[in-house]
């Protein structure tokens, strides 16, 4: 596992589950990824599959030369949250569908916040 | 049982490298693979119509069509094919390039044989996730108004048997003119529309034979026009009916308030200046006709400032533009949509997600939505303006 990887690696661990959050994982530029899972149906392997995709969109958003920001895929019975740090590591959260039993919003936007965060130099969850 | 070889077509004009993968991947993959290689883009295609291909691999710089061209080519006429492009001089932007014309990864060439053994292993990884046999993922992109106009223009003789859940039909196509369709006790026009309201079911072409009669007379581009009417217009009164939102009739706030305290989301009409009317000779579902005409005139969840549309386009799932509205760059969107419906298609693979319904890009003061619907796609580009004046607009 590369340096720069390890404290998303280590974030991930410690990331506690919240209502509605299925799985969460984290992909570096560089290609290293890690994924923890809090429902028995969201497997590792399908995990880092789906943020190789997440990966790829963001690349392909920048090249439409469409602004960044977090991105959202809805699906019919979940969601999946995704942003990209500078440093090009991406993060995508499923949780379950608004529609369904929803999910706890304020733990999200936490998680986004220490993944941003995470060993970045003098930040809380560093 | 045993596994059916996964067959593996490398294609790249340097002889002496196709050679070398050829023995490498075949040790790499022992029993598992077939590796075939092509030193051409036309030895290629035809070997992909010959039979099943279950993964390209191909250099992006080759001789007469280079690999950018033939990837278009391939996601046209192959679009679940999973493809790889491979490189000696990686860059990002025709990386970024490959990847939004349907390139599910990008590669450069290794220099070692450790490298290669790492790109087999990357290659296998992604042969895991394609789809089984079957109509996986097609399904979704033919409805029976595509196949009835390829009939018709390729001026095919056939019979289109349709099958339902309590619904068995034929249309009729002779020399490319639909002569008559039937559909239980009805005949004709109306047997023709109730078979085309059809949202799901199976078909077969057969071979054509003599119909009982011949009922309809008109011309198959009016035929298809008026079915496709009358269907939006059977939809349009289903999503008045009360019940859970389903696909597009459920079209995503561009910005949405927060639940609590804040104030009614109401939608207004198009106002001059705004997004124009949807072109008359295009027929859209009411959920998009609606997000269409809503213009800039959408919610404003903060009192400073208010959402403006900037871009908007439509189009079918084949890639033809429906309607467009500043859009500077139709083919860009597009393929843009393109990419998301492959992308979500994959990803929701081994996941109990559910249908892809669209992706939203939240920027500080800008929302994009791509949305894949059964049979169109929607891009929407909005910004946030202060109502004093005009305000930042991010995108091409």
């Amino acid at each position: 596992m590369s340096e720069t990887f390890a404290p998303f690696v280590q974030w991930l661990e410690q990331a506690a589950p919240f209502q509605g959050g299925l799985a969460c994982a984290v992909r570096s530029a560089d290609g290293h990824g890690a994924s923890r899972s809090w429902v028995v149906e969201y497997g590792e392997d399908s995990l880092e599959h789906a943020l190789r995709c997440v990966a790829d969109l963001f690349q392909v958003i920048h090249h439409n030369r469409i602004a960044p920001g977090r991105v959202r895929w809805v699906f019919g019975a979940a969601l999946l949250h995704c942003e990209r740090r500078p440093d090009g590591a991406c993060l995508g959260i499923f949780t379950a569908h608004p529609n369904g039993e929803g999910f706890d919003a304020e733990c999200l936007e936490r998680m986004f916040v220490e993944f941003q965060n995470a060993g970045v130099p003098g930040s809380v969850s560093a | 049982m045993a596994q059916k070889k996964k067959r593996i077509l490398f294609v790249d004009d340097d002889l002496t490298l196709l050679e070398i993968l050829q023995q490498l991947m075949t040790h790499y993959a022992g029993e598992t693979w077939e590796v075939i290689t092509a030193p051409d883009v036309s030895k290629a295609l035809g070997i992909l119509q010959e039979g099943r291909i279950d993964l390209l691999v191909f250099d992006i710089h080759m001789p007469v069509v280079d690999g950018v061209q033939f990837l278009g080519l391939l996601q046209r006429k192959y679009p679940n094919l999973l493809k790889v492009v491979l490189t000696g001089a990686a860059s990002e932007e025709t990386r970024a390039t490959c990847l939004s014309s349907g390139a599910e990864l990008y590669i450069e060439k290794p220099k070692d044989n450790g490298g290669w053994q790492s790109i087999h292993a990357t290659l296998h990884e992604l042969t895991r996730f394609q789809p089984e046999d079957g109509f996986r993922g097609v399904l979704r992109q033919v409805g029976l108004q595509d196949v009835l106009q390829m009939e018709c223009l390729a001026r095919h003789s056939v019979v289109l048997h349709i099958r339902a859940e309590s619904v068995d039909g034929k249309v009729f196509v002779k020399d490319g003119q639909i002569i008559h369709a039937q559909c239980a006790d009805r005949k004709g026009e109306e047997a023709f529309n109730q078979l085309l309201s059809l949202t799901g079911g199976e078909f077969d072409l057969l071979k054509f034979s003599q119909p009982p009669e011949q009922t309809i007379s008109g011309s198959w581009e009016f035929l298809l026009m008026e079915a496709a009417r009358q269907r939006d217009e059977g939809s349009e009164s289903e999503a008045e009916t009360p019940g859970p939102p389903i696909g597009m009739q459920e079209i995503p706030d561009m910005f949405p308030v927060p639940q609590s305290g804040a104030p009614a989301i109401e939608r207004h009409a198009a106002s001059p200046g705004g997004a124009p009317a949807i072109l008359p000779q295009v027929e859209l579902p009411p959920a998009m006709q609606r997000l269409a005409e809503a213009g800039p005139e959408l919610p404003l969840p903060a009192e400073a400032s208010r959402p403006r549309t900037d871009e908007l386009l439509i189009c079918s799932l084949q890639g033809e533009v429906l309607h467009e509205w500043k859009c500077a760059n139709p083919n860009g969107r597009v393929g843009f949509l393109e990419f998301v419906s492959q992308k979500a298609r994959q990803l929701a693979q081994g996941l109990p997600v559910g249908d892809f319904d669209r992706i939203e890009v939240n920027g500080v003061n800008t929302r994009v939505i791509a949305q894949i619907q059964a049979d169109r796609a929607l891009f929407v580009r909005c910004s946030r303006v202060s109502i004093e004046g005009e305000g930042n607009s991010f995108g091409a």
